[in-house]
């Protein structure tokens, strides 16, 4: 049954469109849901020929009584499905970040209206990471990197200042 | 279907899967078809596999690939130490939430027959 490669490619279509509605998980984890899954058609197809060997029909047919491909896009876990990026807070994010790293190097080169911007949007950027714990719901490796600006930002203040006295 | 039976089913999905492993000998698609048999439950498979496959990750169940009767070599289930762990504690948290919601239950027909 397995050789049969019109079946494969009727099998791994699906298995295609799974994937692609499994994009946002955990590499690791998809591959295995995919492994578990491909031995599963292979079984459902077999239960329905019982020895005999398998056609198209029998792969078609076995696939149409399977869940959507879609409908194993839910969360894998409640963590996993909680946690999505909103483009415009990346957006907001980046923007926020690159005016902290231009402020921390113009606080270095003296320029104070340069560095206050930076300062400015490490403030901006504090509320970001809050937003984005609370509300947004980003993910871990985002707010971790969203800390870190933050604190080269508020380093960029702190500079301003003690150059200010 | 009312929108709270699936989330119902999806709390329960894990402590399933473990009692069928723990019970007989299965795997993936075997385990499949014993869920969604299961009157009130209905699990299929994309209900299945994801927690299955966290499962596995998990190291609560293991898999260990036998030769098959017919087509490709199978991947049998079993509870791993932590996986008998975590069923005897979800069995006892279960019957402690059966007992409670009984409980619940049976005060609400006592209130409701002694209001009529």
């Amino acid at each position: 049954m397995g050789n049969d490669p019109s079946i494969e490619s009727a099998i791994q279509q699906y298995l295609d469109a799974v994937a692609k509605s499994l994009a946002n998980a955990p590499p690791q984890r998809r591959d295995a849901l995919l492994r578990e899954l491909r031995e599963h058609v292979h079984e459902a197809i077999n239960a329905r020929t019982s020895g005999r060997p398998a056609t198209l029909q029998d792969a078609y047919a076995a696939l149409s009584e399977m869940d959507l491909p879609e409908t194993y896009a839910e969360p894998l876990t409640p963590e996993d499905g909680q946690r999505k990026l909103n483009p415009k807070m990346l957006v907001l994010f980046l923007l926020c970040s690159s005016l902290q790293v231009a402020g921390l190097a113009a606080a270095f080169a003296g320029i104070p209206v340069v560095g206050a911007i930076g300062g400015f949007a490490a403030i901006v950027n504090f509320f970001v990471i809050w937003s984005n714990s609370w509300n947004w719901r980003a993910p871990r490796w985002l707010i971790r990197l969203a800390a870190v600006a933050a604190a080269c930002g508020l380093g960029t203040i702190i500079l301003e200042v003690a150059q200010a006295l | 279907m009312a929108a709270w039976i699936p989330q119902l089913r999806k709390g329960l999905v894990d402590f399933c899967i473990l009692l069928v492993v723990g019970s007989e000998e299965c795997y993936g698609y075997s385990l499949v078809q014993r869920l969604r048999e299961a009157p009130n439950l209905s699990f299929t498979e994309s209900t299945v596999y994801p927690a299955l496959t966290r499962l596995l990750e998990e190291g609560v169940i293991r898999a260990t690939q036998r030769p098959s009767p017919m087509g490709p070599p199978r991947r049998y289930l079993s509870l791993t130490a932590s996986g008998k762990r975590r069923l005897a504690e979800m069995s006892n948290h279960w019957l402690g939430v059966c007992s409670s919601v009984e409980t619940l239950m049976q005060a609400l027909s006592k209130g409701d027959s002694g209001g009529q």
